[in-house]
């Protein structure tokens, strides 16, 4: 029987944008916040996620503007081919470019809690093994893994900042302006937890396999909306808990929430690994949509009619940027500049992008012309 | 490769379907019976004749104008006091010798079809092939002197075991029917259930030297009409020498065949089938073997038993939970013991941890050596049990596991934890309700013992992912194989984890995409509506 | 086609992977020595030992003691369920590496759950100097306990309970307040690292000792800049969880007001504390204000609860709660320590001000007004004797 392609519903997409989205940064989120703003820094999710919905929004017209279509396409019809080679090539090095730092992430965590002393090869070359290896899967099985997955990953780490309220101090995340935070030249080493939020331009690739072109973008806000929630929810957790000083000290603040809610006599004594391991199908599901949609934006650029050999081709390249990136400094300042990426995938180009289409939708209607007449 | 392509080129079902039609109108090019009866039977005997059990009892109407005939039928097949007393004694014409149609020489077969044999199902045919074929089948032939026709009679009546319960698939409360080998009964025990005038059975001949009955039933108008044609075009695709069992036809109808997972499911009892079939399923009975295949299926559902449905509703999400806790020992525990215990002991509560060293204290293997052994142990003990008769089967299974288990934690070979957590496995594994399910549980299990000792818990859930993303790309005849789970089916959640109240259930699945959804008729839109409408709730409205 | 491709090269590499098996962490369980308690103590002998050293002593449950099994014999009687070992050094992970060399099993700090740190150490050392290694391994759990010993930490992890196999067990259930009177501060190694990474907040440990042949709890180790500063005794620890609103129910002997010489115990069940920062003119203070409900539990009079007592008793309850909370906030300020997090309130709170306060000078002279508000929850059982 053909398969035949079970369309996408607009929660499949919601959790979609959420399993980009929410990966090993997420851990990190809080300290970021802490470091930046002190003890409001709960409140800079918001004001950041605000900024990434008008993104969303802005991602979601454009999109609505070419229903049928993924973003390779449209953006060479758009802007003419070389730049729109160029465009889709800058949305699928960002894809691309996730992934060695979340290897790097996942690396980092593994080595800290799971495997301790596990050589990098071994911890990096596994994941990557099976990232080829699943990445080669159709569009369905795609959605339906990052469904479950997501799914659980977002109800373990709801439970954990739940049960992290016991410990929570109102004292601690006030007051909401006191500047205890950094120095402003500091701010660029904190840039990355733009990526907690730039998982939304996946939908630019993923409108031919909708029904119902709205329900993508009405969808599309949503996840930011749900991002930004749950965000705001876990970061207030980690820092009611911990407070500002703490949480600014923690490499991972949300591992520590983890342990810091252990609940004694259960079966499994410690609650902070059961997070590492569903945060482990977190960093999977960004990782594996990532590398899913370089392989679907590479194959549909190149007219290649078989993907399934690209992420095979493509597994040295990522596990030689993977173990360039050699320590955290060095990975921090790789977040940073894929959040250039991001601003850039999120926010500028899909501005820029609309705003040519609707200029050329102005000037192709007859009200135009009337007034060209005229 | 591309000779292979063209070999395994499908036949489409039009095309198998037209071929059966031409075959049945007899304008093929087979051989056909001639008017001389010397020549039929010399024809048949060199076809069928040289086996001893087919008889040829040759015999001679006593009409006015004597027609030698000759009736064939394969002894054992048969019933032979049908042919005694319905044909036999009927072709001595008693008291219809005077009739008018005896001398009418012309459609004197005809006639004798239409008035003087009390037999139920008859039918005149002239292709020899399929006349063979029918005979072989167990129906009785008659051939007359000077007719190109032969009078097909239904005689079929072999032996055969009774209806009993099945033995795979016991249960406590519920009908203790089972299907037995005979396509007709089987098919009629269905029928027994649904009497619906849209319950199909459609008849399908499979294997080239068998040629095995194999029935398509499903009910017209609620079963996705494209999962029916999907189900006998691939039924029809088959082509080989002969099926023995309804496995054969599973592994070649499969969607995925690389795959540990069964993607049909397969039962001897006929609660389940029936139910199926209501649900809107195809069910695909078998000639010569009680196990029908139900398709589609999903993954959930080789976990839930007939009993399920039973007992009142609380009891199902008990009876499940259990079943699904036990689903994920039989595919975890060893492993998780073995991660748990080599990479990350600080994950078990600290007690415990000084038991585990101190019970391995001595021990020569490693541990996952010692649970692979252990494992081993066990599926040797549970094969043994297995082909073993009765009585002896059960004793070995209790020298083996008991004494065994017991004697190799006092030689020390062994830790006594590895021992409760293997055979807590195994009997975890037990409660599957498909055999077929268990045992692909049981074989993943070893790698994932192999890949906990490289790679501890980090390994557990790369194995996971793959498993998952292996179970999310499978289909079922077309159904995620996953389903209602992932993706999420709100509506299918009604009978998963557990089941809600018959009263509850308004609808049929939703995932297997049935022509006609409604089950009931209720006011609620959904289960979760209906379940603030009970029934006792509706009769009090009704009554204000 | 494709499919079985990917998933021959996946199933060769893990062949290839399984090769590779225990070059790292992974041990088996009867390969490691589960690291329970560790105790720092100063040098014994004076002569030779520099000042930046102390001892580490841990203590290792020797698992077929305790182990349940006792197939092969003598599992009680015969020695201690555990062993101690001890070494000398100058930083934590080095101390674990000379340990190492004496044991053949990889030692294994996972399930730590006891530290304890003698006063002088605390003292001389720093807690915080000493905590670091444990701050910042994974695999330690923050729920670890940490009390500062007066005396000797080594010989805390010496003595043998009186019920149960191991002491950790034993002094963590101490540590944990399991008796409910609050005469002990309950903190561990999570709480610890927030109190002591919090601006205008100083630490507070529980405090622990060896009398004759038993381990007595009660009371609390004040640490200022990460050292220790002073004692808290029982009673002002009392009054301390009062105050910070960790009060976990506890008794009290008051005069009987009628009777003089006779005592009434009452059991306060529940108490809760308000702070809030006032302003009297110029000056900034902080009012707190405990509420909380008190039961009679025992008289020694030949009397039972009557109406016109409740009023004296009722004043009497408040008067001795006043004082133990006064004397917690006295020594406090004595020991320049802000154990009550009163500098994380006024941040909170007025952050102006507090940004302009040099939070270490001010404190000991910072205004803080207690009030107490005790009320008679008379859930009577006896009326008459």
């Amino acid at each position: 029987m053909k398969k035949e392609t079970l369309f996408l519903t607009s929660r499949q997409i919601i959790l979609l944008i959420m399993g980009l989205s929410i990966s090993g940064g997420t851990l990190i989120l809080p300290g970021r916040c802490a470091r930046i703003l002190g003890a409001a820094g709960w409140l800079l999710v918001p004001a950041v996620g605000l900024l990434f919905l008008f993104g969303a929004w802005i991602t979601a017209r454009l999109g609505l503007l070419f229903p049928g279509e993924t973003l390779i396409e449209f953006s060479r019809r758009l802007v003419g081919r070389p730049l729109g080679v160029l465009v889709s090539l800058v949305f699928i090095s960002f894809f691309f470019l996730i992934l060695p730092v979340e290897i790097r992430i996942l690396q980092e965590v593994v080595n800290i809690s799971l495997l301790p002393r596990a050589p990098s090869w071994f911890v990096t070359g596994a994941f990557l093994l099976v990232l080829s290896y699943t990445a080669s899967v159709d569009f369905d099985t795609l959605t339906q893994v990052n469904e479950v997955l997501i799914e659980i990953c977002i109800a373990v780490a709801l439970l954990v900042a739940l049960l992290g309220w016991r410990f929570f101090d109102p004292v601690n995340v006030r007051p909401v302006f006191s500047g205890d935070g950094r120095e402003l030249t500091a701010y660029w080493e904190e840039a990355g937890m733009v990526l907690a939020f730039t998982g939304y331009p996946l939908v630019l690739l993923v409108y031919p396999f909708t029904r119902r072109p709205r329900e993508v973008s009405r969808a599309t806000v949503w996840a930011l909306v749900a991002i930004v929630l749950m965000n705001t929810f876990f970061v207030l957790t980690v820092l009611g808990v911990f407070g500002h000083g703490e949480t600014a000290g923690q490499a991972w603040p949300g591992l520590e929430l983890a342990k810091a809610v252990n609940i004694e006599v259960v079966i499994l004594e410690r609650l902070d690994l059961i997070l590492v391991i569903s945060w482990l199908s977190a960093i999977f599901t960004t990782c594996f949509l990532a590398y899913f949609f370089v392989a679907f934006g590479l194959a549909r650029l190149l007219g290649l009619r078989r993907r399934a050999y690209l992420p095979w081709a493509l597994a040295p390249l990522v596990y030689y940027l993977s173990t360039a990136l050699n320590n955290y400094f060095v990975w921090n300042r790789w977040l940073a500049y894929l959040s250039i990426l991001a601003v850039l995938t999120g926010l500028v180009l899909p501005l820029f992008l609309l705003a040519v289409a609707l200029l050329q939708r102005w000037l192709a209607s007859p009200a135009h012309a009337e007034e060209e007449k005229e | 490769m591309k000779k292979r392509k063209v070999f395994r080129q499908p036949k489409g079902a039009r095309q198998v379907r037209e071929e059966r039609k031409k075959r049945k109108t007899g304008d093929n090019s087979g051989d056909l019976l001639v008017p001389e009866l010397a020549k039929n039977v010399q024809y048949l005997k060199e076809k069928i004749g040289q086996s001893d059990d087919v008889i040829f009892r040759e015999y001679t109407l006593d009409l006015p104008d004597p027609v030698p005939i000759v009736i064939v039928f394969v002894d054992g097949l048969v019933a032979k006091e049908t042919i005694n007393e319905y044909i036999l004694q009927a072709l001595t014409f008693k008291g219809e010798l005077n009739s008018e149609w005896v001398r009418d020489k012309k459609n004197l077969v005809r006639h004798i079809k239409d008035r003087v044999l009390n037999i139920n199902e008859a039918q005149l045919l002239s292709n020899l092939d399929d006349l063979i074929t029918l005979v072989l089948s167990g129906e009785t032939l008659i051939l007359f002197d000077g007719y190109d026709e032969g009078l097909i009679c239904n005689t079929r009546g072999w032996a055969h075991r009774g209806i009993d319960e099945p033995e795979t698939e016991s249960v406590i409360r519920g009908p203790r029917v089972g299907f037995n080998e005979i396509l007709r009964f089987n098919t009629a025990q269905i029928r027994r259930w649904i009497r619906d005038p849209d319950l199909r059975v459609r008849v399908l001949k499979i294997g080239r030297r068998t040629k095995s009955d194999v029935a398509l039933v499903y009910l017209e108008g609620v079963a996705n009409p494209r999962v029916v044609a999907e189900a006998e075009q691939r039924l029809n695709r088959i082509d080989v020498d002969g099926v023995m069992e309804s496995s054969v036809l599973q592994e070649m109808i499969e969607d995925r065949h690389f795959t540990l997972f069964p993607t049909i499911q397969s039962t001897e009892r006929v609660d389940r089938v029936v139910a199926a079939i209501l649900e809107g399923k195809v069910a695909v009975v078998t000639d010569n073997t009680p196990f029908v295949l139900i398709v589609p299926v999903s993954f959930w559902e080789f976990y839930y038993a007939a009993e399920d449905y039973y007992h009142r509703w609380p009891m199902a999400f008990l009876l499940r939970f259990i079943r699904f806790l036990s689903f994920f020992f039989s595919l975890y525990l060893p492993s998780l013991y073995v991660a748990l215990s080599t990479y990350n002991p600080e994950l078990i509560p600290f007690t415990l941890t000084i038991q585990l060293a101190g019970s391995r204290e001595g021990v020569p293997f490693p541990l996952f050596m010692e649970v692979l052994l252990m494992e081993l142990a066990i599926e040797i003990i549970r094969e043994a049990s297995a082909r073993l008769p009765g009585p002896l089967g059960q004793t070995i299974g209790i020298v083996g596991g008991f004494i065994l288990g017991d004697a190799a934690v006092r030689a020390g070979l062994i830790s006594p934890l590895t021992t409760v957590v293997v055979a807590l496995t195994a009997i975890c594994s037990f409660t599957a309700p498909n055999f077929g399910m268990a045992v692909s549980i049981r074989v993943l299990r070893f790698p994932m013992v192999l890949v906990a000792m490289v790679g501890g818990l980090y390994g557990l859930a790369l194995v996971t992912f793959i498993l998952l993303v292996h179970t999310a790309g499978i289909r079922s005849f077309g159904t995620p194989f996953l389903t209602p789970f992932v993706p999420l089916q709100p509506e299918d959640l009604k009978d998963s984890l557990g089941r809600v109240p018959f009263w509850a259930m308004i609808t049929r699945p939703r995932s297997y995409r049935p022509l006609d959804l409604k089950r009931q008729k209720a006011k609620a839109g959904s289960w979760w509506q209906a379940l603030s409408h009970s029934p006792r709730e509706e009769e009090k409205e009704k009554e204000e | 086609m494709r499919k079985n491709c990917s998933s021959l090269i996946l199933a060769l590499t893990f062949f290839l992977l399984l090769q590779t098996s225990g070059c790292w962490e992974g041990r088996e369980i009867n390969e490691r020595a589960f690291v329970f308690a560790v105790a720092f103590d100063l040098p014994e002998t004076e002569n030779g030992a520099k000042p930046e050293e102390f001892t580490m002593s841990v203590q290792i449950p020797d698992p077929s003691r305790m182990a349940g099994t006792q197939e092969q014999g003598g599992g009680t009687g015969s020695g201690k369920p555990f062993i101690i070992l001890g070494t000398t050094t100058d930083t934590v992970l080095k101390g674990l590496l000379q340990l190492q060399r004496e044991m053949d099993r990889m030692l294994f700090l996972g399930h730590t759950r006891l530290i304890l740190i003698s006063e002088e150490v605390a003292r001389e050392h720093g807690v915080d100097q000493i905590l670091d290694y444990f701050k910042r391994n994974f695999q330690i759990q923050r729920i670890a306990r940490i009390a500062v010993v007066e005396g000797k930490a080594r010989e805390i992890l010496e003595q043998m309970p009186p019920i149960g196999q191991e002491p950790t067990t034993f002094i963590l259930n101490l540590l944990s307040g399991a008796g409910g009177n609050s005469l002990v501060y309950i903190s561990d190694l999570g709480k610890y690292m927030v109190q002591q990474s919090t601006a205008g907040l100083d630490p507070v440990l529980p405090r622990i000792r060896k009398s004759e042949d038993s381990i007595l709890t009660g009371g609390a180790a004040v640490l200022r800049r990460g050292s220790f500063a002073g004692w808290l005794t029982p009673l002002e620890t009392r009054g301390f969880n009062i105050l910070i609103n960790e009060f976990r129910g506890s008794s009290y002997q008051v005069e009987c007001p009628f009777h003089p010489g006779r005592t009434i115990t009452v059991e306060v069940v529940q108490t809760g504390a308000h702070h809030r920062l006032v302003r009297k003119g110029e000056e900034l203070g902080l009012e707190i204000h405990v509420r909380g409900v008190f039961e009679t539990a025992e008289f020694t009079g030949d009397h039972g609860p009557e109406e016109r007592l409740s009023t004296e008793l009722t004043e009497r309850v408040t008067a001795r709660i006043l004082h133990e909370t006064r004397s917690a906030l006295a020594k406090a300020q004595q020991l320049k320590a802000d154990i009550l997090g009163i500098g994380k309130k006024i941040s909170a709170d007025d952050n102006k001000v507090w940004r302009e306060m040099d939070w270490e000078k001010e404190f000991p002279r910072f205004p803080v007004e207690i009030k107490v508000t005790m009320e008679w929850a008379q859930t009577v059982r006896r009326l008459a004797k």
